[in-house]
């Protein structure tokens, strides 16, 4: 029975990759250069993870206005805003950038929690079309062009606990009557106290009137995001001195070598796209790197694997033909591996939510370049590096 | 490779059986995982726990705060150069100080006849002694290093820097607890506090996506402390900037009497209560009622007894609450604060209490909150790209592989399960990049099964017979599936240790997923393999 599989490459390929290598450094060293001016003219669209400042996601019930939303955000002077939709035309994501203190004694974290709070204040305040008229003490008046059930507004403030708190129908269906109880910290009441709490009812109020709601915040203070770039790079670093001490130990040195300044070649490039697509670098994309690193520095392996097995096998073989036969023996396996893998993460990328597009987007790209790199790169630039054949036989047979 | 002892084959099953019982729970619903017929059904010691969802799945808020060392420092500070004044004057004959002052990590003063230098050394040793704990775990270095000068007689207290990082380390321990004890009052559900590192906490609350809320109980410091009034001056004359050495001037919460001038020296401390109830007092007026542990009983027993018809203040971050006359000594180790309150504020003043005060001002440097409905929209499309990358990859494999395939996709859906069980079982967390990981691990697990495969087909290609091809290929396959599978596992633990909250968990599956991914191609498919040749003795391959 002879079933016709799908083969991506033929079963016997014999092309000579090695004579192809100055095509592919070359364009590896080009690319290279220009992931490296784009990193430096363009920079990459860091996210506040690792800049500083915050991201919102608010959901309305209509597909949002993204001007309107727009036009309110950068009205609060929070610097610079990005608004934008965020996976489904009702969702959308605000970002401001990290609130700097103007003077030393402001602590720069709590600047960008009430950054996120006056944004919150602004949107509740336009999607619930509320005005609020508070005599300074207890009472307090809400009108809106809709008109206001009250019992969504009492059933939201039981939250607090406090038997005086009431709310009725005002004079009109678009109006509502807010009673405050009188606050006593401790011996005092003050006309500070009942603003605070006339702040902290509000906010429930427009809140819950709101057509508009908050689906996620993320705040994030100088201080952590500071550590945040560094443990990210400590990760890569550390993750490319293990596996070069891995493949050290497991191969030659230069094996090592090769497969570092392969790796190397990925992380590059990968920040060059970063830089030319715009596409966020936050936390995330930290670990689609190191995940890319892995990936990449796997293909490596399997051809290394082969070119010393090669080695064994034919001792009298040039080593540039070696190293064709490797590549050339392990390309279904490569191609294939890469096939499912990019199946996967193109899945991911279409159907798994605009909260993980970036990240595949970014795996997508390393699979390629690591695809690449372990063909291109790592295998021919072991002829450069002048490989001890016999030291390594010698090696294998102990 | 092809022969599989019984006890092999056995532990083989053992563990996908393992791994579909933990992973089983996570298929029941809620209701009926908690309902009491099947509870009945199912032995108690079968698994129960389902996959762990992270904050951002699931909802709920995520706090990381942060020990403000500068008040640690400062309170220490503050502390020492009230002892030290003490010390000095605990004694006869009376060491006189003066020009006491506290610059960085430095307490110092001059005393007044530089003669008394060597008494005045041997007095403040309690401040500098080891403590019990220290000694045990081997660690002698003393909290300051003392310098001094017999001829000017000045004495400087210097805070080590490993003095204070002990310091912030205790306030972060303290201030972990405190905080669990106030978010329990709250009455949320699951709530998770954690140390991290020398100065950090992080607080994890799920299903409450308002963090203001929890903020605000967060960071009521709520030191409580008994002082006593000083009256050795007025207070007209203290408000002109006359303040007695040793004693401070606080704001009251009395509209009468504003400002008060007490000693700084606490009586006792909040550490000291034991218990705090809202209660009303004579009148009829809600107040709350407080009870001492022993130390704290005797002391504010003594205190009161040494000072009857002076008056004493209750501090209360740093604002005095009510300054009553000591009428008698109070030696019961109870009392009663009544500063005019109503019930609500004595109530949430009795809760402070109670769960202590915080040893140190708290900052919020990270939130994260998360609304309960984009963590369901999440999960959904996880669960989908999830579902469509595995049957595109499965179908792939059979069109590529034949029933090869087939023995790789069963491999593939075990090996989802596993990773399941396993996150069930150890109880890991999963997050949204957690489920990127499980979606990627799908992709590579194959490679595994590839490489024994293609090296199967050259294996045919050479002219050897299937059983011979499948038993070579799957030899020499074996140490470059090991060495691409460490060299993976090697980002994954890099991802684990310096990873920050959601991509730690997308390290965590990765882990998971290499473990699982390796059994499953290279044990389990093998053993599938072994089976179908033992049973049909193939003569050719179709491969």
């Amino acid at each position: 029975m002879a079933l016709a599989f799908i083969r991506l490459v033929p079963n016997e390929t014999s092309i000579r990759f090695v004579r192809l290598r100055k095509f592919g450094f070359t364009f590896s060293i080009l690319a290279i250069i220009g992931s490296i001016a784009a990193f430096l003219v363009l920079g990459i669209n860091l996210g506040i993870d690792f800049k500083g400042g915050g991201n919102i996601e608010v959901q309305t019930e209509q597909p949002a206005d993204l001007t309107r939303i727009g036009t309110i955000v950068r009205s609060l002077g929070l610097g610079e805003v990005e608004v934008r939709e965020f996976g489904s035309p009702n969702e959308v994501l605000i970002r401001f950038e990290r609130q700097e203190a103007t003077d030393p004694s402001q602590s720069e974290e709590r600047l960008q929690q009430q950054a996120a709070r006056k944004v919150h204040v602004a949107l509740y305040t336009s999607y619930s079309g509320i005005e609020m008229d508070f005599d300074g003490a207890r009472a307090a008046t809400i009108t809106a062009p809709i008109a206001l059930d009250p019992n969504k507004g009492i059933e939201a403030l039981s939250v607090f606990g406090l038997e005086e708190l009431t709310l009725s129908q005002g004079d009109d269906a678009n109006s509502l009557k807010l009673q405050l109880p009188v606050v006593v910290q401790d011996r005092k009441s003050s006309p500070e106290l009942q603003q605070q709490l006339f702040d902290q009812v509000g906010y429930k109020l427009l809140e819950t009137y709101s057509t508009l709601s908050s689906q996620r915040t993320e705040i994030v203070g100088p201080k952590v995001s500071g550590e945040l770039v560094r443990s990210g790079v400590t990760a890569v670093l550390g993750a490319l001195f293990c596996m070069s001490i891995y493949i050290w130990l497991r191969f030659e040195w230069q094996f090592s070598v090769g497969a570092v300044i392969a790796l190397a070649h990925d992380v590059l490039l990968t920040i060059g796209m970063f830089s030319l697509t715009r596409i966020e670098f936050n936390l995330a994309s930290i670990a689609a790197i190191l995940t890319i690193v892995g990936y990449s520095m796997n293909d490596t392996v399997v051809v290394y694997d082969r070119i010393r097995e090669k080695m064994r096998m034919y001792k009298k073989m040039p080593f540039a033909d070696l190293i064709d036969l490797a590549i050339n023996r392990t390309l279904s396996r490569t191609s294939i591996t890469s096939l499912t893998t990019l199946l996967a993460l193109v899945s991911l990328y279409f159907l798994g939510g605009e909260a993980l597009r970036g990240f595949a987007a970014t795996m997508i790209w390393g699979v390629i370049v690591g695809t690449y790199s372990s063909i291109f790169i790592a295998a021919p630039i072991l002829l450069f590096l002048n490989v001890n054949r016999a030291e390594m036989i010698e090696n294998e047979n102990e | 490779m092809l022969h599989f002892s019984k006890a092999k084959q056995i532990t083989i099953w053992l563990v996908i059986f393992l791994g579909l019982l933990f992973a089983l729970p996570n298929f029941l619903s809620e209701s009926i995982r908690g309902s009491e017929d099947v509870k009945g059904i199912i032995p108690v010691f079968l698994p129960s726990k389902t996959v762990n969802l992270g904050l951002d799945l699931q909802g709920g808020s995520y706090l990381l705060l942060e020990v403000d060392t500068d008040s640690v420092r400062a309170n220490k500070l503050e502390s020492t150069q009230e002892e030290a004044r003490q010390l000095l004057r605990s004694d006869k004959p009376i060491i006189p100080a003066r020009k006491f002052r506290i610059s960085g990590n430095t307490v110092s003063f001059k005393l007044s006849r530089p003669n008394q230098m060597e008494l005045a050394l041997e007095r403040l040793e309690p401040l500098n002694e080891v403590s019990q704990n220290q000694l045990i775990s081997g660690n002698s270095d003393r909290p300051f290093v003392i310098k001094s000068d017999p001829v000017t007689g000045n004495i400087s207290l210097s805070l080590t820097e490993k003095a204070l990082t002990k310091q912030t380390k205790d306030a972060v321990a303290r201030s972990v607890e405190v905080i669990r004890n106030r978010i329990t009052e709250l009455g949320t559900k699951d709530p998770t506090i954690l140390r991290q590192g020398d100065s950090r906490i992080i607080v994890e609350v799920p299903g409450e996506s308002d963090p203001v809320r929890i903020k605000r109980i967060i960071e009521k410091t709520a030191q409580m402390s008994f002082h006593l009034v000083d009256s050795s001056v007025s207070i007209q004359e203290a408000l002109a900037g006359r303040i007695p050495p040793g004693a401070k001037l606080v704001t009251t919460t009395n509209p009468a009497e504003p400002d008060l001038l007490i000693r700084r020296r606490a009586l006792v401390d909040g550490s000291d209560l034991t218990d705090a109830q809202q209660s009303f007092n004579q009148g009829g007026q809600p107040a709350v009622s407080f009870s001492f542990n022993s130390r704290g009983s005797i002391r504010f027993g003594n205190a009161t007894a040494q000072n009857v018809n002076r008056r004493f203040s209750i501090l209360l971050d740093n604002e005095s609450i009510t300054a009553p006359v000591i009428r008698s000594p109070i030696l019961g180790g109870s009392g009663i604060i009544d500063g005019g309150f109503t019930v609500e504020t004595a109530n949430d003043l009795a809760i402070l209490l109670r769960a202590g005060a915080l040893p140190a001002k708290l900052e919020t440097i990270n939130e994260r909150s998360v609304g309960p409905g984009l963590g369901q929209d999440s999960i959904r499309a996880g669960a989908i790209a999830l579902l469509i990358g595995f049957v595109a990859v499965m179908i792939y494999m059979v069109l590529a592989y034949g029933l090869f395939g087939v023995f790789a996709n069963a491999a593939l859906i075990t090996n989802l399960v596993l990773i399941l069980g396993a996150l069930s079982g150890l109880q890991a967390t999963l997050t949204l990049p957690g489920i990127a990981g499980v979606i990627l691990t799908i992709g590579m697990a194959v490679d595994a099964n590839v490489l024994i495969f293609e090296r199967i087909r050259e294996e045919i290609a050479v002219g050897r017979t299937p059983l011979n091809a499948v038993e070579t290929g799957f030899i020499k396959a074996r140490s470059t599936i090991l060495d691409a599978n460490i060299t993976t596992l090697i980002a994954a633990v890099l991802l684990l240790l310096f990873g920050a909250g959601p991509v730690q968990g997308f390290g965590v599956t990765l882990a998971i997923g290499i473990f699982t991914s390796v059994f499953t191609a290279f044990l389990f498919s093998r053993m599938l393999t072994a089976y179908w040749l033992m049973r049909f003795k193939p003569t050719t391959l179709s491969l």
